[in-house]
Formats: structure tokens, sequence, C-alpha cells
């Protein structure tokens, strides 16, 4: 029972691109380069990095929506990697996905109702009327909002949307892959402060991947910080924040909006 | 945006729909009432013009133009449904299949699939009426058959960018297999994309079973068809025009219809499709 609620082990990606010559070799991108980590039962764990780093590439192998070159993945304690689908029942009961754009990741061809029970009609799970007006209560929607269609929402409340799809299963495990940054800056804290409070009010672990350092260090106990497909720092929000190791690491706090940090440089 | 989304092609949509409708109307019609019996000869009022009991006038037989053009309607719609049916039972799920298989077994399929594209649907009509003798079913099969590849094609690659897609990733990490995929996600998105070619299938058999009559390969005497009324036509080209042109301008109609809608409602549901990648 005290095997982490992910552990990734030396985990590497590498994408083929299509030969641009004949004779020439593929030429390979290399998007995880042997990345490590651990993610407590019940912890808040951020990844930051730019884009490009590698960063989404990690979630879909942890949701094992990818299959890794090489490397271990672990989902309490039952490994998911390479595992066939209909193996991976226990995964898709406990791990659910928030993804980055609301607009592409709600079929616009199904009904709000349709999108959030998709967890509970794929997995057969019971009671699912009951539980979708349950869940669009929790972040915040009208029980007639199961009639209408995404288009018909705001950027936020799709998100909205978004994350009662994936509470629907009643999963420990959350992973949100900045889940506001397609979002109207006004409506960004909302979001984050929703997420906040479903993740405190379930003690849901939570991963977390943001490109803002800030935004990391609010909600999460543990951050790692990824460049270039590999992990350059990992270590408590805090310590990170006020005493950053890497010099990408403190890039990304010196550029962190935060007030305090700015009044702080004023003579 | 969905403002002017449902603006774009909707003039092509409307002018599209009112000729297809006409043609539809005009075939259902035939079953209830038709002004005279299309297929009596009577050789007292052969080759009439236009007049208030034969308003197209009559052939070299003395059957009613306008009665002909009506039943023929029949054969048109009959042979355009059977065969559109057909391309998209059959090419619809060979492009989804095709779209979600392996690599290299999509590949195969497509590659297979081209080459059918490549052979001419006339051609092969016209082989299967040699082999199995000329007729209505034998034209909307062949038409059908070699229509299926173009269905295929288009549906595979709808069904890709529909796969590639955020909420195909979220379906699967909700516990979706590859089925549900399909008939949840994949369908219902590429729904709009099979309407589009539908009507231009539609278009391109109302041809095809026009050229396949007037050649003798389809529908055979006495049941009115507008190939047949071209082909019989041909002899009096000269000094009677007007057998040519009425089915003429009958079949342009239904292939401009057809054509419209399908530009149309391509020009509406393609925005959509684009902003969803
Ligand atoms: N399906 C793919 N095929 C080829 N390359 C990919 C694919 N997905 C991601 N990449 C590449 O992998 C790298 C990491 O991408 P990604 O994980 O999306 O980064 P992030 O989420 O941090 O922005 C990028 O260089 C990207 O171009
Ligand atoms: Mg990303």
């Amino acid at each position: 029972m005290n095997e982490p609620a992910i552990s990734v082990q030396d985990v590497v990606r590498e994408y083929r691109r299509p030969r641009t010559s004949l004779t020439g070799p593929t030429p390979v991108v290399r998007a995880l380069r042997g990345v490590s980590l651990e993610v407590g039962r019940g912890e808040r764990f951020g990844l930051v990095g730019e884009s490009g780093s590698g960063k989404s590439t990690l979630l879909r192998i942890v949701a094992a929506l990818d299959t890794p070159t090489s490397g271990r993945v672990q989902v309490l304690g039952r490994d998911v990697s390479g595992v066939p689908e209909r193996r991976l029942g226990f995964l898709r009961r406990s791990l659910q996905l928030v993804l980055q754009d609301p607009r592409s990741s709600l079929d616009p061809r199904m009904r709000v109702g349709d999108v959030v029970a998709e967890p509970l009609v794929a997995q057969k799970l019971p009671g699912r009327r009951e539980r979708v007006r349950e869940v669009l209560a929790e972040v915040g929607l009208p029980a007639e909002a199961a009639e209408r269609y995404p288009h018909q929402f705001s950027g936020g409340q799709r998100q909205r949307i978004s994350i009662a799809r994936a509470l629907a299963p009643r999963p420990q495990i959350l992973v949100a892959d900045e889940p506001v940054s397609a979002l109207d800056v006004s409506v960004r804290a909302q979001v984050l402060n929703l997420l906040t409070d479903l993740v405190q009010r379930h003690g849901l672990t939570l991963l977390l991947v943001s490109h803002d350092l800030a935004v990391v260090r609010h909600m999460c106990q543990q951050v790692a910080v990824m460049q270039d497909g590999q992990l350059v720092e990992t270590g408590p929000a805090e310590q990170l924040w006020e005493r950053p190791q890497h010099p990408y690491t403190r890039r990304l706090v010196e550029s962190a909006p935060d007030l305090r940090r700015a009044l702080d440089r004023l003579p | 945006m969905s403002g002017r989304g449902s603006r774009r092609g909707g003039a092509a949509v409307l002018v599209g729909g009112a000729l297809v409708a006409l043609v539809v109307l005009m075939a259902l019609l035939s079953f209830l009432w038709t002004p005279h019996d299309p297929t009596l000869v009577d050789a007292r009022v052969r080759l009439q013009g236009p007049s208030p009991a034969y308003w197209l006038g009559t052939d070299r037989f003395g059957r009613d133009l306008v009665s002909q053009l009506m039943v023929g309607a029949r054969t048109t719609v009959y042979v355009g449904l059977v065969a559109v049916g057909i391309a998209a039972l059959v090419g619809v799920p060979l492009g989804v299949l095709a779209a979600m298989a392996p690599r290299w077994l999509g590949e195969l399929l497509m590659r297979a699939n081209d080459l059918l594209l490549a052979f001419p649907a006339l051609l092969l009509a016209v082989m299967l009426a040699a082999v199995l003798g000329a007729g209505t079913g034998v034209a909307m099969v062949a038409i059908g058959v070699s229509t299926v590849p173009s269905f295929a094609r288009v549906v595979r690659a709808g069904s890709l960018q529909v796969l590639r897609s955020d909420f195909v990733l979220a379906a699967r990490a909700a516990g979706r297999r590859p089925w549900g995929v399909a008939v949840r996600h994949v369908l219902p998105n590429v729904a709009g994309l099979v309407i589009v070619q539908a009507s231009v299938a539609f278009a391109i058999a109302v041809l095809a079973e026009a050229a396949l009559s007037f050649l003798g390969f389809g529908t055979p005497p006495p049941t009115p068809s507008w190939g047949r009324m071209l082909q019989e036509s041909q002899s009096l080209l000269f000094t009677d025009p007007r057998l040519a042109v009425v089915p003429g301008v009958a079949v342009a109609a239904a292939v401009l219809g057809f054509n419209l809608l399908g530009d149309g409602l391509r020009d509406r549901l393609d925005p959509r499709l684009e902003a969803r990648r």
C-alpha cells in the first residue's frame, strides 16, 4: 500500500520523422531522454518546462495512451507501459486526464451529458444520470448543461466540462496538461481554484503540467523542472522557488510573474 | 464564427437543393399521376411540338415527353439511391477501418483502393453488363461498386484527422476501446463528409446511368429513362433537337443540382473540421 501513485523510471521516447532523402537515415526526435520521477499518493506534483520540452509526451505515457521507447511506468504499483488495453481497466478507473485546450478535447458532436458520462459508459459504471448531474454541479454547471453541445459554452465553462468528465468515474489520480493556458486570462484563476478545491475535497493525487512556475508553486508540493526531454531539477515547491539550483530553474523563477518579487526588485 | 459558417455555401445549397427536390418530387408524383401513359404508342400524335395536351410534345412513337421525363426521374433517383447506398455501405466502413488499422494494413488497403479508383465506372458497367446482361440492376451495382473507392478515400482522410484529435485521446483515457471510438466519435464526425460525398456521387451516378442507358447497357425498354430518351433522340437530332434537349436538360439539371448541393454542404462543413484540429 506504500507504493507511489505514479512511478516513472528512466523513460525514453523517440519519435521517428519521415526520412527526408531516400538514402539518409530516418531522423529521430528524442522527446524524452531518460526521465524518472515519483508521485506519492495524495501528493500534488507539478511539472514545469517550456513548450516542446516533452511534458505532454510524458503525460500521454503515464496515461498509457502512448508507449515509451524504453523505460518503465507504474501506476498504483502496476505496470502500464506495453500492457494491452484490456488489462488497463484499473488505470482507466483510477487515473483521469484534463487536456490543455477544451475546444479540441470535447467532441463537437456530443452532448455535454454524453461527454461527461463517457468514462462511465466506457467502463460500464452504474448510475450515470445521477453521477453526471453530481459532477456538473461540482464544477459549477447547471444540470441543463447536459442537454447542450460544447460549442454553446465559453472556454472556461468548457474546461469545467472537461474536469467534470475526469471526475465522473471517481478517480484517485488526476493528470492535467496545462489546464488553463488555452483560456482567457480572466478565467484562469477561477478554473485553477476549482481544480485546487476538487483535488483537496476528494484527496486526489495531482500531476499538473504548466509552463508557469508561479501557478505550480501555488498548487503543488513537489515540482520537477523539465528541459529538452530531461528533468533538470526536482524538489519541494518552496525550496525550488526560493533556492533554485539549476540555471534553467533560476531563469524560470525570475521570469515568473510574482507581485512580491516585482516589489522586491524596486529600489 | 458559426454565423459566417452557415452563410457560406448558402446559395449553392439552396439552388442545388431546389433542383434535387424537383427531380425527387417529379419521381414521386409519377407514382400517382402523369399527364399520359409514358409508354403509350400513338401514331396519330407522332413528333408533335409543345401543346396544351402535350406540354413538351411527343416523340417519334407519339409518347408524351413530360410523362417519360417524370417516370425517367424515378429510374434516375432509384439508380442513384441504390448505387450511392452500396458505395456508402462498403466505402465508409472500409475508410474507417483503413484509418484505424495498423499503418501497414491501412496503406495496403488504400493502395488496393487507388487501383479500383483508377478503373473507370463505365468500363466496369459495360463489362458487367456483357457478363450478366444489360439492366437497371447491373447498372446500379456497377456504378455503386466503382464509387466505393472515392468514399473510402474521403472517409479515411477524415477519420485520420478525427483520430488525431484531443477528444479521441480523452475518449481513450476514459476507457473507450477502438470500436467505441469508431462508433461514438469517428462516424459522427465524418458524417458531414459522407453526406457531401454522397451528393457528389449521386451526380456521377445520374450521369453514369444516363450514359449506360444511352449506350444500351442500362435500363431496357419500355421502362423510361433519361439516358434512353437521349439515345432515341439521336436519329432525329437535326430534324427535332427538342427530343435531345428535354432529357439533356433534365440530366444536366440533376447533375448540377447534386453537385451544387455537395459543394455547398462542403463549404458549410469544412470550416468546422478545420477549426477542430
Ligand atoms: N506525435 C509526434 N510525432 C513526432 N514528434 C512529436 C510528436 N509529439 C511530440 N513530438 C515532439 O516531441 C517534443 C516534445 O513535445 P511535447 O511533449 O508536446 O512537449 P510539451 O508538451 O512540453 O510542449 C517536441 O519536439 C515535439 O515536436
Ligand atoms: Mg504540451
